[in-house]
């Protein structure tokens, strides 16, 4: 949690008895928390990690934290640091390979649905969503499964009420991060006052984190998809391959992520088509990787300077935006265009993979992204839905997938303990859910037969 | 196969008005041709599927003499994204054409000795093949496609395979634009046949055989997204240029750039307009299950009904009143009576170009008569 800087008095830290919550970001520029504070939150087991964003008299501020006994700094360069440092940053900014902890994105955007809403979105005819999902997913492959945090406060400039609370929670978490918990100006001058309302208020917020660790071995889950997005998701290819995990994730097609570099490394087993959205082809080796899983009876889909294949005709895509080739058991699919709008290349990506593979299908699901995640082997998964507009939809959702479970339990954020769900045939090969309402957030576990 | 000039003089009249024939306009329902609709009850899409279409079929006089060794072209109704549902029913038990009423019938025009039949549709705001809409929603298209020799399939949102759109002229000027701009397909048919879900519509009173034309008309013209002067090349967006006249469609300014901006008033007229420049030689309204309220699940508190009841003709005027009738409404009524309590009738308004009837009186009901097929849409319990 962010400790709010004019939380001066060491009593408030009573309200983070009996929460889950366990580690104090604390201002280390400017307004210091008094001694006090840091001495009683020490005596509750909490741990402080002061965030300096000032590089001016930063080698000041990096002593006064060693010498106040912080636990850790939060700041853009960890390398400055003696403590333990947490990367703290813009996205963009973030450094990957510098060796920090723990990973925090500084602009992650607050979930919702931005307030010009009511408008029908764009390209999608369904209302724009900001969610941070996408990124988490990217985050957590360029960190090597270290913890991401995101470090967004709520708007100040309305009154942000508990559902809202909750979707930054589970938007972080059902991607296995964390939203570091920062409070509006108005909850907390009622929470310091202890109003009822307040206290209520944050019951359920940290209720909710409550459920999120107690479920913390879900995050251990990788996604399921046989769509993988490789991609250095940076420099000149960072807009195009950013934005196309954003949009894929509001068509609702899972992914997986290969960071390029280690494409080498990565297992690819599954995947039935690679997105390599990169400007440039790859090098030889890499090239050479990508053409034997085409043959192998794989779809690759790249960009428009990925030379044609010496001595094939190319056919066209039904919506003739892309030249297919057919190499072995595969195809290669290269954009006509040079600059293809990420949106398009979403769309197609689909359909040049065919919704005959879809490894799930959502219904009544506009204003919701799923993460579909699975244990190795198969036989368990958990699906996380979140609702990015915090009310229970009037037409509820539905979910079909081609992998037969047999079993499947609900968990919502208000219930203690899972609701079975009935898992029915459904009307083509698989098997299909229907869900109960729910507010801002449910999560689907599934069991498989042996 | 009919020569494209002969083709389109038939579709546009001007074979009769370049031989000097004044076209006259029946201003009166009477005055428009009747014909026979089949009614049948039919509960489920299983095995009395098929059986009560062949027989609706004879009843009107049997698909041969229609559709023998021609190409056959079939609107479907597809409206709105499959992602949507009406609580957890699926589409084609709600408010699409269901697939195994689009592959009955596709087997019957194939046994009737159809040489082809192309299945139509324009999909909301893609250009994408109708095989993968299908598979998006768990149909399986090839229950369609190989439901009789030479079945396929085509997008006619946007421009397809053809080098140029087929444009089609109503009578008289047209209600709303002198010429409509479609998908070469429903230019490249000898018989067309509208196939659809019986249902009410929030902005047009009913959605049946006459309606589901409106889908017709491809969003790279008739669309929000669409080019000003030019279509644009894919699909973006609503026809709301036709609901709410905030812009013209690509290319084209509309007869009285100062009618009312409203849907009651705009949709009807183009719906009248595009049955009379594309005629419909065959109606189909599927009414076994449906929904109440409206045309799809963004209409507030729909629900699942099961009417039960299929209805074919070959007028498309005369098959809607029929099917108006079993949903409990009088297809007589104009604005201000249910079912067109906020828009004009678009039956009035083809009958008034002579498309067909819609007076009960003068049409011959076959097969199940309409009190004992009658499903009240506003009053009946949902399912």
């Amino acid at each position: 949690m962010r400790w709010p800087e004019d939380w001066r008095d060491p009593s408030l830290l009573d309200l983070l008895r009996d929460t889950p919550i366990n580690c104090l970001v604390v201002e280390w520029d400017n307004e210091r928390p008094p001694a006090a504070v840091l001495e009683q939150g020490r005596r509750l087991g909490l741990r402080f990690v002061g965030h300096i964003e000032s590089t001016a008299g930063r080698a000041a501020a990096l002593q006064s934290a060693q010498a106040a006994g912080l636990d850790a700094v939060a700041l853009d360069n960890p390398k400055e640091a003696k403590l333990p440092a947490i990367a703290w940053a813009e996205k963009s900014k973030l450094p990957w390979s510098s060796g920090a902890a723990v990973f925090a994105a500084a602009d992650a955007v607050w979930p919702g649905i931005p307030s010009r809403a009511g408008e029908r979105g764009g390209p999608t005819a369904v209302p724009w969503v900001d969610a941070n999902g996408w990124f988490l997913q990217l985050a957590r492959t360029l960190a090597h499964g270290k913890p991401v945090w995101l470090a967004t406060a709520p708007p100040q400039a309305e009154a942000v009420r508990t559902p809202r609370y909750l979707l930054a929670i589970a938007d972080a978490c059902a991607y296995g991060g964390r939203w570091v918990i920062t409070l509006d100006d108005k909850l907390r001058a009622s929470l310091a006052a202890r109003s009822q309302d307040a206290l209520d208020e944050w019951k359920a917020i940290t209720g909710a984190v409550r459920f999120f660790e107690t479920h913390r071995e879900w995050s251990s889950l990788a996604p399921y998809a046989n769509l993988a997005v490789l991609s250095d998701f940076s420099g000149a290819n960072e807009f195009a391959s950013q934005e196309l995990l954003n949009l894929l994730a509001r068509r609702g097609v899972p992914y997986r992520i290969i960071e390029k570099s280690r494409a080498d490394a990565t297992e690819w087993t599954g995947i039935k088509g690679i997105l390599f959205p990169d400007e440039q082809p790859p090098g030889d080796d890499l090239k050479k990787k990508l053409l034997s899983f085409v043959e192998g009876g794989g779809t690759l889909i790249v960009q428009a300077k990925w030379p044609a294949p010496a001595g094939l005709g190319a056919t066209s895509d039904a919506l003739r935006r892309w030249n297919l080739y057919a190499i072995g058991k595969g195809r290669l699919a290269i954009a006509k265009d040079e600059s293809q709008d990420p949106y398009v290349v979403a769309a197609d990506a689909q359909i040049l993979l065919s919704h005959r593979n879809d490894v799930v299908r959502y219904f009544n699901f506009g204003t919701m992204n799923g993460y579909y995640t699975s244990a190795a082997g198969g036989r368990r998964a958990v699906l996380h839905v979140v609702n990015y507009t915090t009310r229970t939809s009037s037409n509820p959702v539905s979910i079909t997938l081609p992998r037969r479970y047999e079993a499947a339990r609900l968990w919502r954020l208000d219930t203690d303990s899972p609701a079975p769900l009935e898992v029915a045939p459904a009307e083509m090969t698989g098997v299909e859910i229907h869900l109960p309402p729910f507010g801002v957030y449910a999560a689907i576990e599934l069991e498989a037969a042996g | 196969m009919h020569s494209q000039i002969s083709r389109r003089q038939l579709l546009s009249g001007l074979g009769a008005a370049a031989a000097g024939v004044a076209l006259s306009r029946p201003a009166l329902a009477s005055e428009a041709p009747a014909s026979t609709v089949a009614v049948a009850k039919c509960k489920t899409y299983g095995s009395e599927l098929t059986p009560a279409l062949e027989q609706m079929f004879d009843q009107l006089g049997g698909l041969g003499r229609i559709v023998k060794g021609k190409t056959v072209a079939v609107k479907i109704n597809m409206t709105g994204s499959g992602g949507d549902r009406v609580g957890h029913h699926p589409a084609a038990l709600t408010h699409w054409t269901h697939p195994r009423v689009i592959g009955a019938t596709a087997h019957l025009l194939g046994k009737a000795g159809a040489r082809r039949i192309r299945i139509l549709e324009s999909p909301w705001q893609t250009a994408a093949p109708i095989e993968e809409v299908m598979l998006a929603v768990n149909w399986d298209p090839q229950l369609i496609l190989g439901a009789a020799p030479n079945v396929e399939f085509e997008n006619t949102n946007w421009l397809g395979n053809a080098k140029k759109y087929s444009r089609f002229y109503p009578p008289d000027g047209g209600y709303m634009f002198k010429s409509y701009d479609l998908n070469h397909s429903y230019e490249d048919c000898d018989v067309f046949v509208s196939l659809t879900k019986m249902k009410e519509h929030a902005t047009c009173g009913v959605t049946l055989s006459m309606k589901n034309c409106f889908g017709a008309t491809p969003c790279t013209i008739y669309g929000e997204g669409a080019g000003k002067d030019e279509p644009s090349e894919f699909p973006h967006g609503g026809r709301t240029p036709i609901h709410y006249g905030n812009r013209n469609p690509s290319g084209y300014q509309e007869n009285d750039p100062k009618s009312p901006r409203k849907g009651g008033y705009r949709v009807p007229r183009v719906v009248a307009d595009l049955v009379a420049a594309r005629p419909v030689h065959l109606a189909i309204v599927e009414g076994i299950t449906t929904m109440n309220r409206g045309e799809g699940p963004w209409i507030r508190g729909s629900q699942l009904i099961r009417p039960g009841v299929i209805v074919a003709g070959t007028n498309c005027v005369s098959t809607d009143a029929v099917s108006m009738a079993v949903m409990g409404f009088d297809p007589a009524a104009g604005r201000g009576t249910a079912p067109f309590e906020t828009s004009d009738s678009h039956l009035r308004l083809a009958a008034k170009y002579g498309v067909g009837t819609y007076d009960l009186r003068r049409i011959e009901v076959t097969g199940t008569p309409i009190r004992e097929a009658r499903f009240p849409f506003r009053t009946q319990p949902p399912a």
